[in-house]
């Protein structure tokens, strides 16, 4: 039976962990993933979690060590922010080179220099290219049952999936949380069965030297998998709705029927969009808002099917590829491109380094969207 | 009544092996290691000791490649190529994950060369070292980065020619051996194929202990140390008989014993049994006879002051 | 996916090829034998104690299976090349223990204690080899020496009929008259001798060539005529008054000390020479309470006798002067005082080799005598026969006399070395060449080459000391010197056949694989593999041409060839 708590997220990330019956946990401490190890290991001494915890020194052997317990066949877990997840870059490609059913939770944090614990999406969005399933959660329920999914995504697909929640606006927040019994998921978590685990019967070498052609098809290969976890993340949203009665797949759209103006937004700043959309409507005005969940794999059909309709859209990124412009900005954009009668999409930098976007930076930013729209992203740093 | 002896075919001796090993043999032949490549023996060596249930972690080296490219193995047991400084830590992984799913009886052994132990792979190591990992690792030492073609590591002696250090290496190489012994493992040695029974000995009784044990295995280099192929075993002989590499053991870091201490020759012999020493004139090799004998007579007063009743690892 | 027959594994479509690395196959398929420029040669090479034996001895292989406890087999592998073994382990001078690698290590090993060891094992054990059938030749053998007895023995073995002829009445030849008891019991030589007739040996004692024997009526009688009847004519001093009575032969002393006889009068003695038979004659009469010098004209170093046998007659009390050159015998009355000599230098070397001993003017002396032996060497006794078979001091068979019914020479008076080991090589090899003539299985001539051994020699520069342990010899000794004076007890005692077998275990076995595994256990890639008991061989589809078997190989046995040499 499922219980009511008040947790915050990161409380929320290590009773999910606990109840998806992890098996090896490996992390580091970093501000603000900390508190995830703590309630882990409170957890684990209550019973609640049978994990093996290991300390390691750093967090490229966090992963490092998650990669050598998956391959073993265990159920693993790490978590970290920032700088850290920056530290297991290579790694985090050879998880998902190595088709490794890993679940880890970034805490989005800004990267250094200098010093900046509050958060913005640069440090989950650095590994976008490297072939993890991507979830950004806006509240704590959603983290909950995010986790939980990325258990059964990881194992049911043989690929490393990241969950993503903002520093201290989620992961410090408290709410109420419904935290299901093992019982109730533990049929939804299948055994991980690819015949790249480590069987002590049939030895065999993993990882070993790949000459070019067959480098290419393992690869095409994972991206392959990306196409089938869309209909994945969809499947298990359908699950979620019948057993828990909760819960978005890919995408979440609201009040975007005959919407002109349609809001992109991911994380909490999702939720902040949804209070802009309810005043602009009360308003008068035609707004809606597509929360992005997953961002990989990228759901373009999704997108394509929410904003199509729109006369415009407005992209929130809490990020920015310098050089360039907002990360979801050029994706939504890309997705759109060539297509006959697609709105123009405008791109908004805000909230970076964890400063925080209001109402009315949301305003703003439909404002701007009623211009021309411009090649590179605008910055709302009023 | 005479005892007559029917001469048939002449009688010869009967064979006498020296070292009893278990016959199976789990690495293959067909892999890729260099003509008179060390590192082969002791691995040829190790898993004939440590059978079937065992699980490789292979970071970056000589031997991701030696084992063979995909779809390949040599090894016979499982492997798990990992990144270049977390054998240890991978290792420790794949022995949890393996604890967490009922296997208890793998042994889990980080094979790694000099580079990923000494430098890129000292941080993981010396972690897994200080939570006690139950993994066995063992490094074998060909002093230098040999898989990128020869640079200079940490373990390359001073005095001795790399790619990187065509001058000679200025360092002395780095004491990884006291680094381990003051993590207090349960169990270090250093090992030299040279000197087969005293290695097999070290390999048994490392299999046998349980918790963080480390090999420091010698792994003469023919290309990179410009030196006949034939001359391998020889090389990892000398290097004990001039006291180069002493071979010893320590004890929960605190027994130390030197397993065995031939009659001592100059170090003169060693090195000019190598290219890479060649531009050492007198006086750079008096330099190192006197580091040589300084370090010994150092690693002496350690066994001295740690003599115990403790007995010596069997045959 | 397809896996071929050879072991390699092919993805036919880009569908087959797995999410990931991992393996389905070994690298066994992969012919790294093609990488290679040299390849090791198993071959045993020849021991230098083999080497050195002039009886051509199987060292190696006889001492290894008396090591193992392999007393008969140890015996088939040494009776098959010397019917002598408790013999030539007590009187041999051996120069294998002289070429032993282990001397270069932590002291060579005791080849003549382990043989006599082993020689003794087989009397008390009764071993010898059986006869086969298949020689139907009636041979002659002429001497009863260590030349004369081997050849015969083997003749025997062969299944010929053989009659051994001797101007003794019994057989041995210098065997039992001139080695003393001392140096070899009588109870030994009995013995041996005995097994070596017992194939089917006729002995014929008292019957010399000239008196009791005709050459031609013999080489009528037999399809083939042996000859072995040594050196035995003396060389005289060439001095005033050596026609003396007191002046007596060596040779004949030994002979007649031996039979029973007692020895000449004469309480001073001094002996001329410094070959076995001098040291022999000296020791025999110290025995008997005669006090005794012996004079050599070189020094110390230049005398031909067994350097255990000078220092064992010095240890005993006999006298020896060198650089001394014998002038005159001096008498009196019909009697010998003393012998003249005067003291020599070293002058320029020889054709032997050593220095020629020049007179020191003025440097005359005199040794005291009662009695002077003359043991200066020995030569051909010729008188007996024909004068087209002997050439420059030796007999030498024209080819048109030898083959079926002709005449043959073997041994010292052929030329031959000079010790018993010598004169037993030749006997066999003289056995071998009439097998090859007159029919029946001949005894083995090469017996390393028998076992397919190579002919060059294992030197110090093949083994590799580190991988034996240390351990020194095992000490036999000699029996304390003041009781040997006494009597006839022998003065080189023997091992205990713990003892005996220890210090065998002690033979590194140059050259000789003894499948110590070291090749199969080094080599980096399974290139070597065991090939029937006790050997090996590369598999050329692996073998990278490294050469770490041959290096290691702790006796030399493995040679590394260029490919295609």
């Amino acid at each position: 039976m499922a219980s009511d708590r008040l947790l915050t997220g990161n409380e929320a990330v290590a009773w999910a962990v606990a109840r998806s019956g992890a098996q090896v946990v490996a992390a580091y401490p970093i501000t603000p993933q900390t508190s995830i190890i703590e309630s882990l290991a409170s957890l684990g001494q209550k019973g609640v979690s049978r994990a093996e915890f290991v300390p390691v020194e750093s967090e490229h052997s966090a992963l490092a060590a998650c990669i050598g317990a998956a391959h073993a066949g265990a159920r693993t877990f790490t978590a970290t922010s920032g700088q850290g997840l920056a530290l297991m870059h290579e790694l985090i490609h050879w998880a998902a080179g190595g088709r490794l059913p890993i679940v880890l939770v970034d805490v989005n944090r800004a990267m250094a220099p200098g010093w900046n614990i509050w958060t913005d999406q640069n440090d989950s969005l650095s590994q976008r290219d490297t072939g993890w399933i991507q979830l950004y959660c806006e509240d704590g329920q959603e983290v909950m049952d995010s986790v939980v999914q990325a258990f059964v995504l990881a194992a049911r697909l043989s690929l490393p999936v990241m969950v993503v929640l903002d520093a201290f606006f989620l992961s410090h927040t408290a709410e109420a949380i419904s935290v299901p019994d093992e019982a109730e998921i533990a049929d939804l978590i299948p055994a991980w069965q690819a015949p790249w685990r480590i069987d002590m019967e049939r030895p065999k070498a993993l990882g070993s030297l790949v000459p070019s052609a067959e480098y290419e098809q393992m690869r095409r290969q994972l991206d392959a998998a990306h196409r089938e976890a869309l209909g994945a993340i969809e499947d298990l949203a359908a699950t979620w709705r019948g057993r828990f009665g909760r819960g978005v797949g890919l995408v979440d759209r609201y009040r975007c029927e005959g919407a002109d103006e349609i809001l992109v937004a991911s994380g909490t700043a999702a939720s902040t969009a949804r209070a802009v959309v309810d005043a602009l409507r009360a308003r008068g005005r035609s707004a809606g808002l597509v929360k992005v969940r997953a961002f990989r794999p990228f759901p373009t059909a999704a997108l394509r099917e929410a904003l199509l309709p729109a006369r415009r859209v407005a992209v929130l990124d809490r990020n920015c590829s310098y050089g360039a412009s907002g990360i979801f900005f050029q994706e939504v954009r890309a997705a759109l491109c060539g297509l006959a009668g697609a709105p123009p999409v405008h791109g908004f930098i805000a909230g970076m380094g964890g400063r925080d976007i209001t109402p009315s930076t949301i305003e703003a930013a439909l404002r701007h969207a009623r211009g021309e729209p411009r090649p590179e992203s605008t910055w709302l740093t009023e | 009544m005479a005892d007559r002896v029917i001469p048939l075919a002449r009688p010869r001796p009967a064979p006498e092996p020296r070292l009893h090993l278990p016959d199976e043999e789990l690495l293959q032949p067909g892999h890729l290691a260099c003509p008179g490549c060390a590192a082969p023996i002791l691995l040829r060596t190790f898993l004939r000791l440590a059978g079937p249930r065992t699980v490789l972690v292979i970071p970056a080296c000589c031997c991701s490649v030696i084992d063979g490219p995909f779809p390949y193995s040599a090894s016979g047991v499982n492997v798990v190529h990992c990144a270049f400084e977390t054998a240890a830590v991978t290792a420790a992984g794949v022995k949890a994950g393996l604890r967490t799913r009922g296997v208890s009886d793998a042994l889990v052994v980080a094979w790694a060369g000099d580079g990923g132990t000494f430098d890129i792979g000292l941080q993981s190591m010396s972690a897994a070292a200080e939570r006690n990992e139950d993994i066995l690792y063992v490094c074998y030492d060909n002093e230098a980065y040999m898989n990128t073609g020869g640079q200079r590591s940490s373990a390359t002696p001073g005095g001795a020619w790399t790619n990187t250090t065509p001058a000679g290496k200025k360092q002395k190489k780095k004491d990884l051996d006291g680094i381990m012994a003051a993590h207090h493992i349960p169990y270090f040695a250093t090992v030299s194929p040279g000197f087969l029974d005293d290695m097999v000995a070290k390999m048994r009784r490392a299999i046998a202990t349980s918790g963080f044990r480390m090999l420091h295995a010698f792994s003469p280099c023919p290309p990179g140390w410009k030196m006949d192929e034939r001359n391998t075993v020889a090389a990892a002989r000398l290097a004990v008989e001039t006291r180069v590499f002493p071979l010893y053991e320590v004890v929960d870091g605190v027994e130390w014993r030197i397993t065995h201490a031939p009659r001592p020759r100059p170090v003169s012999e060693y090195l000019s049994l190598q290219g890479r020493f060649a531009r050492l004139d007198a006086a750079a090799v008096e330099h190192v006879q006197r580091e040589v004998d300084d370090d010994y007579a150092l690693l002496a007063r350690h066994c001295a002051e740690g003599a115990t009743d403790w007995p010596l690892s069997p045959p | 996916m397809k896996r071929l027959p050879d072991g390699r594994v092919i993805f036919e479509t880009p569908a087959e090829v797995p999410p990931v690395a991992m393996s389905y196959a070994s690298t066994a398929w992969n012919r790294t034998g093609d990488w290679r420029s040299r390849e090791p040669a198993f071959r045993d090479l020849t021991s230098p104690c083999a080497a050195a034996c002039p009886a051509g001895q199987d060292v190696v292989d006889q001492i290894r299976l008396f090591a193992q406890g392999r007393v008969r087999e140890a015996g088939e592998v040494i009776l098959s090349a010397n019917p002598f073994p408790a013999t030539t382990g007590r009187v041999c001078p051996h120069p294998c223990d002289a070429a032993c690698n282990r001397g270069r290590m932590d002291g060579a090993l005791d080849i003549p204690g382990v043989e006599r060891a082993l020689g003794d094992a087989l009397l008390s054990g009764r071993v010898e080899l059986a006869v086969r059938r298949g020689g139907k030749a009636r041979v002659a053998v002429v001497g009863a020496g260590p030349a004369g007895l081997t050849a015969a023995h083997f003749l025997a073995l062969a299944g010929h009929r053989v009659t051994l002829y001797a101007r003794e009445d019994r057989p041995g030849g210098l065997l039992r008259t001139g080695i003393p008891p001392y140096r070899l019991p009588r109870g030994v030589l009995d013995a041996e001798v005995e097994r070596a007739l017992r194939p089917g040996v006729r002995f014929e004692g008292g019957r010399a060539l000239g008196d009791g024997l005709d050459l031609a009526r013999l080489g009528g009688e037999s399809d083939a005529v042996l000859l072995a009847i040594g050196r035995h004519a003396p060389r005289r001093l060439g001095v005033p008054g050596e026609e003396a009575p007191g002046v007596v032969d060596g040779l004949a002393l030994l002979e007649a000390l031996h039979g029973g006889e007692p020895a000449p009068a004469g309480d001073r003695v001094v002996v001329v020479g410094g070959g076995n038979t001098a040291l022999d004659c000296a020791r025999s009469l110290l025995r008997r309470g005669r006090k005794v010098t012996v004079a050599y004209r070189r020094g110390r170093e230049e005398m031909p006798a067994f350097g255990d046998e000078v220092e064992e007659a010095i240890e005993e009390g006999v006298a020896v002067e060198v650089w001394a050159l014998p002038v005159e015998v001096r008498s009196r009355g019909g009697r010998i005082r003393g012998l003249r000599l005067v003291r020599a230098r070293p002058g320029e070397k020889d054709a032997s080799g050593r220095a020629r001993p020049e007179p020191v003017a003025g440097s005359d002396f005199e040794l005291p005598a009662d009695l002077v032996v003359v043991a200066a060497g020995e030569s051909l006794d010729a008188a007996a026969l024909p004068g087209a078979l002997v050439r420059d001091g030796a007999v030498a068979v024209p080819a048109d006399r030898q083959g079926a019914g002709g005449v043959f020479a073997c041994g010292d008076c052929a030329g031959g070395g000079g010790t018993v080991a010598h004169a037993i090589g030749a006997g066999r090899r003289a056995a071998a060449e009439l097998c090859a003539i007159l029919g029946g299985e001949p005894p083995a001539v090469d017996l390393l080459a028998a076992r397919g051994a190579s002919p060059a020699v294992a030197g110090f520069e093949r083994i590799r000391p580190a991988w034996f342990d240390p351990a020194v010899p095992h000490p036999r000794g000699r029996a304390e010197a003041a009781a040997r004076r006494l009597g006839d007890a022998e003065v080189r005692l023997g091992y205990e056949a713990a003892s005996a077998m220890a210090e065998a275990g002690r033979c590194l076995a140059c050259g000789t694989c003894t499948g110590c595994d070291n090749c199969y256990q080094l080599c980096p890639d399974r290139a070597v593999v065991r090939a029937g008991p006790g050997g090996y061989r590369a598999d050329t589809s692996r073998c990278k041409g490294c050469g770490v078997c041959s290096e290691e190989c702790p006796r030399g046995a493995i040679e590394l060839c260029e490919v295609g040499a």
